[in-house]
């Protein structure tokens, strides 16, 4: 990509602003400040891949674009397993895309809670409006494949909502590869869209560059601290003076590196994420998932708290789904062109904590589901097995290791009324968030209302970790309206302003 | 402007019981004169009776045209005069006891007294009952940041918590054999408002004078009901066609943190009503919660109750609910928040010639 540029020696730089991550919030945050005319510099730990060398197979593209060369699992019984991009685009390189905006009834709760500023649904609409408008929301043109159908046709059987789904993209050719990094350039992740437009405008991206450290003096950040690499893959520390830093590394990496530098009080204490189940359902038809797109319905009926949907199918990614039980699921891969990959994913109770480790790259992140969870968890997979059964399916197999599957839409309701067993289901999830929530209640607050971090006039949050609690919905374009409302916020309030807010925290 | 909350009972007769108490005494007078206060109104042209103890204040229901029956819920004698002639009634239950002299009353009032008058409602025929519970079946929350739904487990707190979880039990029982008397169930937490008794007064003395005992950090965070807010939720789970069978939490909007009761409070006692606010110095570790409670197990194991130790065992704990099915169910809209709703309830203490 144009401005991006390899290190030789040390580096000392200066700009206005200083962005952390280029994912969804760091690049919605570039979008706003490049075209106020700043100079800005962001800096993100992984690669960048251009669409024209998006790896089809998926080891390749695990390690390329996924922290930790795939799937990381959060502490808890049972652990949860969660992905996050690591690449010059961040998730959206990685995620399917779906564009939905968080239910109003949710917003107004959480306005409530945290006494979060103009935070009305209102309010946010236009910030919504804007990440809609830069991803291109719109609905995939042309069919969508069997595997939407069964969605559709499962839910309507059972005379449930169904709705279509969104996302940014522009002319899908359905390669079903959302996960690997579009290899058309069709999804229109941040590296198609806004982070080209940013660095137009004259905004140095720092690739292949780990923030180590933020240094905060008198309530004050002074520089931030990382490590880059040069050609030949040397270490190069980078130190970066700005006038204003926004952290936009994620729901996890945003706490740990904000614990690491100081300031604690409420940051990572509050992770949520949507635990998701997954089951796999055997057709008498062919399915062909991997030809068609990736399923673009999804049963609305339960939303905020349950929904039902598709996963991006590949051979690859189908095989890694039921290696987790490889004994009991590995004959399903002969049949692997009659099935698809169906999940149940709801809004959690419980909450988890992020903490670094030091020495470590990769902090500590533990996740307790409540008992609410279990309930709705057994009720999402048995909703989901219904749908699949409806939509005609011939066996459907939940992801309960040792589950021997089931044969009749009656055997479904095995675990209505009793819990998953907790040592054999297999949870996942690809949505983190909220663990530094947003508002004026400082007991509660990690950030003030529009970002700023506690007791620092010109520390910012610019990510998933804002969204007060799980929003039921894909993240992302929360994320971005989020995210352009603190970079505007913290161009309209003056230095001075934010000086004195900082000085009134209470520590 | 918001509009007044209509709500329309469908029953010739409205059966109430705890109506001498704080919050059933509210419900009375929404039935009756209605509460303009927070725009609430029943409507449909039935008649009130209510069931109270032998040397109740009964002067505000006389006033209000409420025939009165005097009796026990543990007396099925006067349960059955209570109940006579209602068929097609709706009955709201709010008798209960929280503070008692003894542990064993728990049981024998709110379990017991509650199975009574089932039992007495389905024999005349009562079209719907609506059973006050309470928070305490599910005990604490597992984390500041967790809020109850319907579905969370129970898991009593002490006496008190596992006499109204029998009675959940007992009623979740009926529910599901198909009672021709149609149940609700609604779970209150903390309650304010004007008319408190007493013990909360005191609740209000230690904030002014600095000395209300913050045990842990503060940031816990309680779910709080004012009384006329629950009183909508009560008349619109007696009137909705879809509440039948169904439980909901009643509450105000949002919960608050403890440090933010605490600080409402003395913002409202100094800046409403000029009083001179002493600085909360009372921190003390969470430790002293976790004495409490052991203190207050062992008590209540040997049968005797002990309010302020009850009290103190809770203050460190999260108790905090989320009130979205009776939103979405019932339509229930609480309209009044903690400053208001203080401000409302010292008002009430000072003209009641409360001092603080």
């Amino acid at each position: 990509m144009k401005g991006s540029f390899h290190l030789s020696n040390a580096l000392q730089l200066e700009a206005d602003a200083v962005i952390i991550g280029s994912g969804g919030g760091g690049a919605s945050v570039a979008d706003v400040l490049t075209a106020a005319g700043l100079s800005v510099i962001m800096l993100e730990e992984g690669k960048h891949i251009p669409s024209s060398s998006a790896s089809p197979s998926a080891r390749e593209a695990f390690s390329a674009a996924w922290r930790s060369g795939g799937l990381t699992a959060a502490i808890g019984r049972p652990p949860i397993t969660y992905a996050e991009g690591r690449c010059v685009g961040g998730g959206t390189e990685i995620n399917s895309a779906i564009t939905q905006r968080t239910d109003s009834d949710l917003i107004d709760q959480w306005r409530k809670l945290n006494k979060i500023e103009n935070f009305t649904p209102d309010e946010l609409a236009p910030y919504y409006e804007r990440a809609e408008t830069a991803v291109n929301a719109s609905l995939t043109p042309g069919p969508l494949g069997r595997a939407t159908d069964i969605l559709r046709q499962g839910g309507e059987a059972l005379g449930w909502k169904v709705s279509e789904l969104k996302r940014g993209q522009r002319g899908c050719k359905g390669a079903n590869r959302c996960s690997y990094v579009c290899p058309n350039g069709a999804k229109q992740s941040m590296a198609v869209t806004l982070l080209p437009k940013a660095v137009d405008c004259g905004m140095r991206l720092l690739a292949q560059t780990r923030v180590d450290k933020i240094r905060i003096e008198k309530r004050r950040v002074t520089e931030v601290l990382a490590q880059s690499r040069d050609a030949g893959g040397q270490a190069v520390p980078v130190r970066v003076k700005a006038g204003m830093v926004f952290v936009c590394a994620g729901a996890i990496h945003t706490p740990a590196l904000l614990r690491y530098s100081g300031p604690r009080k409420r940051i990572g204490d509050t992770l949520r994420l949507h635990p998701t189940i997954k089951a796999t359902a055997l057709f008498n038809e062919p399915v062909d998932a991997h030809q068609s797109r990736l399923p673009l319905a999804a049963i609305t009926e339960f939303m905020p708290e349950q929904r039902i949907g598709g996963s991006i199918f590949t051979p690859a990614v189908f095989g890694l789904s039921l290696a987790e039980d490889w004994t009991n699921r590995g004959d399903l891969m002969r049949d692997w062109r009659f099935c698809g990959s169906y999940y149940g994913m709801i809004r959690p109770r419980g909450v988890g904590s992020v903490r670094p480790l030091p020495g470590f790259n990769e902090p500590l992140v533990s996740f307790k589901l409540a008992p609410e969870d279990w309930i709705a968890l057994s009720q999402v997979l048995t909703r989901l097995s219904r749908a699949m059964f409806a939509a005609g399916a011939r066996k459907v197999f939940p992801s309960i290791s040792g589950h021997e599957g089931w044969t009749s839409p009656d055997q479904v309701y095995e675990f209505w009324n009793k819990p998953l067993p907790k040592g054999a289901t297999n949870l996942m999830t690809v949505h983190l968030f909220s663990s530094c929530p947003p508002g004026e209640h400082q007991d509660s607050c990690a950030v003030d209302s529009y970002g700023r971090v506690r007791s620092v006039e010109n520390l910012f949050v610019a990510d998933g970790s804002l969204i007060p609690e799980a929003p039921g919905v894909n993240p992302q374009m929360t994320i971005m309206a989020l995210a352009f409302r603190v970079a505007e916020a913290a161009l309209c309030h003056s230095a001075q302003e934010r000086a004195r807010s900082a000085a009134r925290d209470i520590n | 402007m918001q509009e007044t909350i209509q709500v329309t009972l469908n029953a010739p007769l409205v059966l109430l019981t705890g109506a001498a108490g704080w919050l059933g005494g509210r419900i009375a007078a929404a039935l009756t004169r209605g509460l303009p206060e927070v725009r609430l109104l029943a409507t449909g042209g039935f008649r009130v009776r209510a069931l109270v103890l032998p040397g109740e204040d009964v002067s505000q229901l006389r006033e209000q045209s409420v025939e009165i029956v005097t009796g026990d819920v543990r007396d099925m004698e006067t349960v059955r005069a209570f109940v006579a002639g209602a068929e097609g009634a709706v009955l709201i239950h709010m008798a209960g006891v929280i503070h008692p002299k003894a542990v064993a009353q728990f049981e024998a009032i709110n379990t017991q007294g509650t199975i009574n008058l089932l039992t007495a409602a389905q024999k005349v025929g009562v079209r719907r009952v609506i059973v006050m519970s309470s928070n305490s079946p599910i005990g604490c929350n597992p984390h500041p940041d967790h809020k109850f739904t319907e579905e969370s487990p129970y898991n009593p707190y002490m006496g008190y918590g596992r006499s109204k979880m029998l009675m959940e039990k007992a009623l979740r029982a009926e529910i599901a054999v198909g009672s021709p008397t149609e149940i609700v169930i609604v779970r209150a937490p903390w309650f304010y408002g004007p008319n408190q008794p007493s013990r909360q007064t005191l609740f209000f003395k230690m904030i002014k004078n600095g000395k209300f005992p913050i045990v842990g950090s503060g940031r816990n965070r309680r779910s709080m009901g004012y009384t006329d807010n629950l009183a909508q939720g009560i008349l619109l789970a007696a009137a909705h066609k879809n509440a039948a069978g169904e439980i909901f939490w009643l509450a105000d909007e949002t919960p608050y943190t403890m440090n933010e009761i605490v600080e409402t409070v003395g913002k409202v006692l100094h800046e409403d009503f000029g009083m001179t606010v002493k600085p909360n110095t009372v921190h003390l570790p969470s430790i002293v919660a976790v004495v409490a409670t052991m203190v207050d197990v062992t008590l209540q194991y040997a049968g005797i109750y002990h309010q302020k130790i009850h009290v103190l065992s809770e203050m460190n704990k999260t108790i905090a609910c989320d009130i979205t099915k009776a939103r979405k169910m019932l339509g229930y809209a609480p309209v009044i928040a903690l400053r208001e709703g203080m401000r409302l309830s010292v008002d009430s203490c000072l003209k009641n010639r409360q001092a603080i």
